[in-house]
């Protein structure tokens, strides 16, 4: 047994390691055929129980949609300039034909983004902090699904320490307030768009656009149905 | 021998495959967080400043400026009724992007006519 063969074998472990998972190619061949150049990214719909989700989450999406290769219309002035129309809960425009996004923002297409939670849970003697976002990406063309997955974080803020009995208890309880409270919801939303977005093929600004066909990582349990 | 080589190669594989920086996004999402959760003249300052840090370090670097910020520049400008800076910025953002050419000429008409009907 050659270090030669011991890589290719554990190369070739790696790969099928991954074999749970498809291919950007085969889940989303739509984004392949249609090639949209640039997103229109809609105010997000908040499913959670916290109502400043919505303003702090769309503050992270268009720094991670433009690595992936898109052109983001400037999110800000779009939120702006759909306030002005009586727009900025997108439940409402959730039916509008998606081709009304080409005629007024000359829009490829436009993601819709659900916060489903962005909750802090307490438990008996712990908590968490957790972030769950949808994805779709919709065609203005078309109207057709081009791409959609979904990602989610916890961040465990249960406390920690080794005073015993009742004492440690109350101590615990007490830290898992002050951990729980501080633990901010961005830097989680950020890390839950990097991973989701590694499943998006590539668009025209990337180095690999047009060539990430065969590229692995896209769970089928996180495709939106 | 051979086996360097191999191993040489698929280091070099890996290497290749590790993305190029595309942008200078600094800490954009951070100031636009911070004016959102206090929004005053001072975070909107703070966030035009970072705006114009970020044209100025993607230059330097001699990368494109991430979509987006020269139009978001503009349209502060555009707010502050400092209209020859705006043009300036949304006008950059249109020859960045064509794909964003509908978008901002559309916001620039939006513009005329206001001003128009304040005239």
């Amino acid at each position: 047994m050659t270090v030669k063969s011991v890589i290719i074998i554990l190369s070739l472990t790696v790969f099928i390691g991954c074999a749970t998972t498809i291919s950007k190619g085969e889940a989303f061949p739509k984004m392949y055929k249609e090639k949209p150049l640039s997103i229109l990214v809609l105010p997000p719909i908040n499913e959670s129980t916290s109502p400043d989700a919505k303003e702090y989450y769309s503050t992270t999406i268009a720094e991670p949609l433009s690595y992936a290769g898109y052109y983001v219309f400037p999110i800000e002035i779009v939120n702006e300039v759909l306030k002005q129309e009586g727009i900025y809960d997108t439940e409402l425009i959730v039916d509008l034909e998606a081709s009304k996004f080409k005629e007024y923002f000359g829009a490829d297409a436009v993601l819709f983004t659900r916060i489903i939670e962005w909750n802090t849970s307490y438990y008996v003697v712990g908590g968490n902090v957790k972030v769950h976002i949808a994805f779709d990406l919709v065609s203005a063309n078309t109207g057709e699904l081009l791409w959609s997955y979904n990602g989610q974080l916890t961040v465990d803020t249960t406390g920690d320490n080794n005073v015993p009995g009742v004492a440690g208890l109350l101590l615990q309880l007490a830290e898992t307030a002050v951990k729980t409270a501080v633990q901010d919801y961005t830097p989680l939303a950020k890390k839950v768009n990097t991973t989701v977005l590694t499943t998006i093929p590539f668009g025209f600004y990337h180095a690999q656009y047009g060539t990430d066909q065969s590229f692995t990582g896209v769970n089928m349990e996180n495709v939106n149905q | 021998m051979k086996s360097t080589t191999i191993i040489l190669l698929f280091i070099l594989l890996i290497v290749g495959c590790t993305p190029q920086t595309m942008y200078y996004w600094g800490d954009y999402s951070n100031s636009l967080y911070k004016m959102k959760k206090d929004a005053t003249p001072e975070t909107l300052d703070k966030h035009k400043i970072e705006l114009l840090d970020i044209i100025n370090k993607s230059n330097e670097k001699g990368l494109r400026i991430p979509p987006g910020i020269n139009a978001e520049l503009g349209y502060i400008y555009l707010l502050q009724e400092q209209y020859d800076q705006a043009m300036v910025y949304l006008n950059e953002e249109k020859s960045t992007y064509p794909e964003s050419t509908k978008f901002i000429d559309d916001l620039l008409q939006n513009l005329s006519e206001g001003e128009e009907n304040d005239g």
